[in-house]
């Protein structure tokens, strides 16, 4: 049989693989500095774009989409063609999908730390970015399904069906959870609303953790174990069952973010035991790789590929362990909004994803530039650096997380709060949040040992751009003889990709349609109202600044909740909210019932410098929203856009928002004067700065349901208009 | 306009049991095919990574 010569491109592999390395040390360096904003509050304080709640989302997407994501690219760039023995179909689209998604990086640094951010989790980026990640997302799966489908190999390797899950389902989740209508050229607002906002915003979510960090990196698992203990995989029967179960299985677990809210109890119910089920085919899969080894122990101690690699699976297992348990619900009401979430990720993130990710640099480099490994004792700093380092960090935030939450549920012999003041949970844990920056910054010095060790590595030999391979120029007819079913299907790409769509798609429409269409499940509440125009640039101003990093605002149907914020959040409160801001984690109160707790003097002294009403709180102030304007040139054009998704102001509304937005920033400053509060520490108090309209929002938070509230009472508008509100 | 076919859908709750229960009979069934096959049968599959040429 002839044999067909090719070459495979290795410099699209060390592009991807210098993005990893650039992107990891500055995603983990925002890391530290939003870490030691948590001991050292004023730290960089002064500066609006360096401010923990703009930094915090920088930090995850930074860490999620350019460090994993390009380290994904590098591995599926490696081993796609390898396995196909075939270079990757186009040379053009790889190069493209490399410098548009640095691109999307870059512009996520550019927006981010400026407040231009949507608040959803892992999906701050505005909506032309949203677009650009689309495109490049299907450059890349068009490159990856050509590719395949020009291989020399008859068989598809388990590797590669997890590379078409992550494709496929991540292309789905972005698409779904994205809609969203734009108000400005960088504003846009949900298309849901409140407890569909959630469910979809977790569905995301939790899948943006399953497809975008676990399903790539098994593949890149079942490709590299194998590769570097030169042994192949331990049961190849196992990773059968592994991928159908977990793809199928993972897709329903997202409502386990949402117990005990507002979300309603069979949807919660699904989450649960779905969770459960997953640990089964995680650990099928974590035992896959680790038992694949099984003889080979010895090439552990040697290797720091290895060493990475079982580390790496070893966490995974510990992480997909935890997952399900933190899914139980009466776990999940100890866990939930504490650090040991944090600890939780990072766990996986540091270890699995980081391991993983240096396993494949430490392996590649060394072989794209034929050359050996620099130097062995460096990689072997590099090991325990980053080992010690994820230990020092995730063991303090499970203390701390547990230690904190605990406090906040404890109540005295006589049935009060045993600590009614949050700050006193907040200072108790301050050892904690400085163990966790030494743990990440002990991280960081291993990485950038291991970059300096990969960089000489790199210039001690030279690039092989064009590898050379030979393979049969056709598919041997006859090779899988007897073919049984999934013989077959591992053949056919095309239908192999729509069989994995469809598994995916039965979880996301069960779950997800019921909530979205059935008016029912989201009881609606008469006295809750939309937001008045001043509310709506207080509640963007509050999504720009990232309060909902630190704050959220869902109380829960816990004595110690309502003891401490108030009566618990209901489903039908939420129905105007595009887009939801529920949060995730308390570093601060919840703030759903804080509308009316305090007076606005209190706000404006809080805002102005944390400390004067709250000494030793670990909040940032918050100093030039007394300096800045805010924004009234487009308030009409969001209102209109909020009308588009949904919210019933009437068709004339948008004409009066300017109108009523003055009149209520005006009352409010008067108010303020009244009281002797119109100027603090020598600024004056003018009815167009930022602070006005946050706290318009902050005040309006949560009243609603005591009813007996008129938002628009006194305001131009319901003087002008008959009803400012669609009555229909 | 879906939204009232969906609405008017009697025992929606139903549908996630039923896909469960699909899913599960897809397992078993999938399990016992696999345990059916020989080891063998994927021994040129699981060996696949191991093939391509290092330099």
């Amino acid at each position: 049989m002839s044999l067909d010569t090719f070459h495979y491109d290795n410099k699209i592999v060390r592009n991807f693989g210098i993005a990893t390395m650039i992107w990891g040390i500055i995603g983990f360096l925002v890391g530290l500095i939003v870490a030691l904003k948590f001991i050292f509050p004023e730290f960089l304080g002064s500066m609006a774009e360096l401010s923990f709640g703009r930094l915090r989302p920088l930090h995850t997407n930074a860490v999620i989409f350019a460090f994993a994501g390009n380290a994904i690219f590098y591995g599926v760039y490696y081993s796609l063609p390898r396995l196909c023995k075939t270079p990757m179909w186009s040379k053009r689209l790889s190069e493209l999908h490399f410098w548009g998604w640095q691109a999307i990086i870059v512009s996520a640094v550019l927006t981010l730390p400026f407040g231009i951010t949507t608040s959803k989790e892992y999906a701050e980026l505005e909506w032309p970015i949203d677009l650009a990640i689309t495109l490049i997302w299907v450059v890349f799966g068009l490159n990856m399904i050509m590719t395949i489908m020009k291989r020399r190999e008859k068989h598809i390797y388990v590797a590669i069906w997890f590379y078409i899950a992550t494709f496929v389902t991540v292309a789905v989740l972005h698409v779904v959870n994205s809609f969203e209508v734009p108000a400005t050229f960088l504003k846009s607002y949900s298309l849901y609303a409140g407890v569909q906002d959630a469910l979809v915003q977790w569905w995301y979510g939790h899948n943006a953790v399953a497809f975008f960090l676990t399903t790539p990196f098994l593949g890149i698992m079942y490709y590299f174990i194998p590769k570097a203990a030169n042994r192949p995989i331990f049961s190849y029967r196992l990773s059968i069952v592994h991928f159908w179960s977990l793809i199928f299985i993972y897709i329903w677990a997202g409502p386990h973010h949402l117990l005990y809210t507002a979300l309603p109890g069979w949807a919660q119910a699904l989450g649960t035991v779905f969770s459960l089920m997953l640990i089964a085919p995680s650990w099928g899969g974590m035992l896959n790789g680790l038992l694949t080894l099984r003889g080979a122990w010895d090439t552990v101690r040697e290797s720091p590929v290895l060493k990475f690699l079982v580390v790496g699976v070893t966490s995974y297992g510990m992480v997909t362990f935890e997952g399900p348990m933190l899914s139980i619900a009466n776990v999940n009401a100890i866990a939930h909004y504490s650090d040991y979430i944090i600890g939780h990720v990072h766990n996986g993130a540091l270890m699995w994803n980081g391991g993983l990710t240096f396993a494949m640099l430490y392996y590649i480099t060394p072989r794209i530039y034929e050359t050996k490994l620099y130097s062995l004792k460096l990689a072997n700093i590099h090991f325990w650096f980053a080992t010690l380092g994820a230990i020092f960090y995730v063991i303090p935030m499970y203390w701390g997380g547990i230690t904190q939450s605990l406090m906040w549920k404890q109540f005295t012999a006589e049935g009060f709060l045993q600590y009614p003041n949050f700050l006193e949970t907040v200072t108790q844990i301050m050892p904690m949040y400085a163990l966790r920056a030494v743990g990440g910054a002990l991280f960081i010095v291993g990485a950038c040992v291991g970059v300096y060790n990969l960089v000489k590595t790199a210039f001690s030999g030279s690039l092989v751009a064009e590898e050379e391979a030979q393979a049969p120029a056709v598919i041997d007819p006859a090779a899988g003889h007897k073919e049984k079913w999934h013989r077959r299907l591992e053949g056919r790409p095309l239908q192999f990709t729509l069989l994995v769509l469809i598994a995916i798609l039965i979880g996301g429409v069960v779950e997800y349609m019921p909530t979205a269409l059935i008016e029912s499940n989201i009881p609606t509440i008469e006295s809750v109202q939309p937001y008045t125009a001043l509310e709506i640039e207080g509640r963007d101003i509050y999504i720009s600044e990232g309060c909902n990093n630190c704050h959220s605002q869902m109380i829960r149907p816990f004595r110690s909740e309502t003891e401490r914020y108030g009566e618990y959040s209901k489903a039908g409160e939420f129905v105007y909210d595009h887009p939801f801001l529920w949060g995730s984690k308390r570093t601060g109160p919840d703030l759903h019932r804080i509308g009316g707790k305090y007076p606005d003097s209190w706000h404006i002294r809080h805002m102005y410098d944390p400390n004067t009403t709250s000494p030793g709180s670990i909040m940032p102030a918050y100093p030039w929203l007394f300096k800045q304007d805010m924004d009234k040139n487009s308030i009409g054009k969001r209102v209109n856009a909020l009308r588009a998704v949904g919210v019933p102001y009437s068709a004339r509304y948008p004409d009066y928002a300017l109108e009523d937005m003055e009149a209520q920033a005006q009352r409010i400053v008067s108010d303020l004067k009244a009281n002797g509060f119109g100027t603090i520490d020598g600024i004056e108090i003018t009815e167009d700065k930022k602070i006005v309209a946050l706290i318009a929002y902050l005040q309006r938070l949560g009243i609603d349901i005591k009813g007996g509230n008129d938002p628009f009472a006194d305001l131009p508008s319901s003087k002008k208009l008959s009803s400012v509100i669609k009555t229909d | 306009m879906y939204k009232d076919v969906l609405r008017s859908m009697e025992g929606i709750e139903i549908f996630p049991s039923i896909s469960l229960l699909l899913f599960f009979a897809f397992f078993i069934l999938m399990v016992l095919y696999l345990a059916r096959q020989g080891k063998d049968h994927w021994k040129d599959a699981a060996n696949l990574p191991l093939e391509s040429d290092d330099i």
